[in-house]
């Protein structure tokens, strides 16, 4: 399981958002930290192969990120994301298990399963629209969950989770981590300070630092601070 | 005893499975009894399920008009069904473009399709629907009226290309993309065009019949190259 990024850039008119990234990721957590605007969710994109990069390449155990294999074995979980209106919770996840090619039984077990997961098990039939926030996104992640993905792509997973759904969540991450390539972005430090097996550090679409915070002194959130100062 | 019984005991028993095991386990059985592969006619026949209701019951309408008795001229009826098709077309368009109205379409470019075969996907199939929709009514018109099948369905299918055309055309403005409901003001502009410059007749008694047989072949085939466009376009669409 190796995630390689080489000279990764993405280029908006004259604004550089993601400007020649290179790093390598292997199974575990990696936390990618930057204040807003930062460059984040565009290389996330960029790693889903959603958005196409304007120079450089990702690649997952020799295969593009634009291949059906890459596909196969991602999830994502983006910032902001929908539901149609009539779907129920369950609904979601079906449909999304049919976009995943799984087959109609495997689909409903592990839709079962997933909404246990989350915690969602008793709202299966409720329709999204009456969720609340940290409902939604708890579904939001059970739906990046349903292909089993060897490469788990995240962008701000904590917003709007209330503090005992964010112990939850983190305890459900660094599970995963242990299995995975977790890739999970956001501006708040404790969410990733204790999970993270390595943290890129992002600052106008450049890597200011990273490395793991394991092995370093002091507080990460201090350093954090003194970096966008 | 029940399978959710069973559990629970087993539960009580042996406690929960190790994650980082059962998720090798499981993965090992993911790799000996992988699925088949996920085609682009497996794909379109899902989109398909996930049409709206209301896409389908107006094609059942359309139907049932076009068998009804006739109890008129019937070129009304045929001009009627014309007048409906641009409302009909820009519904299919809204159905179509629907992933990016309610914020789903950046996790559906995340399945086993890209975003540009997500969204291909889609419309075909909402097309399909409409089009077979269109060739039965025909085939129905006939059966009812007598019509000429020729003459019937490129009656109903011009209006309908048309506002296709331009619902393409307006969805990838950034005014189609932020309006939710852009597409149904396109049909009704063509709706009104067609009502002002055709009056209570029909095109057949301006143009000859190989004139709107080339007319309707010419839309068709932009019809065609709108929707490779917007494909091509995804990407760039969404993010800009």
């Amino acid at each position: 399981m190796e995630l390689t990024v080489t000279g990764l850039t993405k280029q908006y008119g004259d604004k550089i958002a993601v400007d020649k990234m290179t790093f390598k990721l292997e199974k575990g957590v990696t936390g990618l930290l930057g204040a807003n605007g930062a460059g984040k969710t565009t290389l996330m994109r960029m790693m889903c192969g959603i958005l196409t990069p304007t120079e450089g390449m990702i690649e997952y155990d020799g295969h593009p990120v634009n291949s059906e294999e890459y596909r196969n074995v991602l999830g994502y979980l983006p910032q902001d994301f929908g539901y149609y209106p009539e779907f129920t919770g369950m609904d979601f996840l079906m449909y999304f298990c049919a976009l995943k090619g799984l087959d109609k039984k495997t689909a409903k077990f592990r839709c079962k399963e997933l909404l246990e997961l989350v915690g969602l098990e008793d709202k299966a039939k409720v329709k999204v629209k009456k969720y609340s926030g940290g409902m939604k996104q708890r579904l939001g992640i059970a739906q990046a969950l349903i292909n089993r993905p060897e490469v788990l792509i995240l962008d701000e997973p904590t917003a709007g989770l209330d503090p005992k759904e964010r112990v939850r969540f983190r305890n459900l991450i660094e599970d995963l981590g242990k299995v995975s390539v977790v890739v999970l972005s956001t501006h708040i430090v404790s969410d990733i300070e204790h999970i993270a097996d390595r943290i890129i550090m992002m600052k106008n679409g450049h890597i200011i630092w990273q490395g793991s915070w394991k092995e370093e002194d002091g507080s990460l959130e201090e350093f954090y601070l003194k970096e966008f100062e | 005893m029940r399978d959710k019984d069973l559990k629970r005991e087993l539960q009580e028993y042996a406690g929960d499975p190790d994650f980082v095991k059962k998720d090798e386990f499981i993965r090992s059985i993911k790799k000996n009894s992988a699925g088949k592969p996920v085609n682009l006619f497996t794909m379109i026949l899902v989109h398909a399920r996930y049409i709206r209701a209301y896409i389908w019951l107006l094609s059942l309408c359309i139907l049932a008009f076009a068998i009804s008795v006739n109890d008129g001229i019937f070129i009304d009826k045929i001009k009627a069904l014309s007048d409906f098709m641009p409302f009909f077309a820009g519904l299919g368009i809204i159905e179509a473009f629907r992933a990016r109205v309610n914020k789903m379409n950046e996790l559906e470019k995340v399945t086993v399709f890209s975003g540009k075969g997500v969204f291909f996907a889609k419309a075909t199939a909402v097309c399909f629907v409409q089009f077979i929709t269109i060739i039965l009514a025909s085939v129905l018109l006939r059966l009812s009226l007598g019509a000429g099948i020729l003459y019937s369905s490129m009656q109903i299918l011009i209006p309908f290309l048309i506002t296709n055309i331009l619902c393409f055309i307006v969805e990838r403005t950034s005014f189609g993309r932020e309006n939710e409901w852009s597409c149904l003001g396109v049909a009704a502009a063509v709706f009104l065009v067609k009502r002002i410059t055709l009056g209570g007749l029909d095109m057949f008694f301006y143009l000859d019949m190989w004139v709107v047989f080339v007319i309707t072949i010419v839309l068709l085939a932009i019809q065609i190259y709108e929707i490779v466009k917007t494909v091509k376009l995804e990407e760039k669409l969404s993010w800009n």
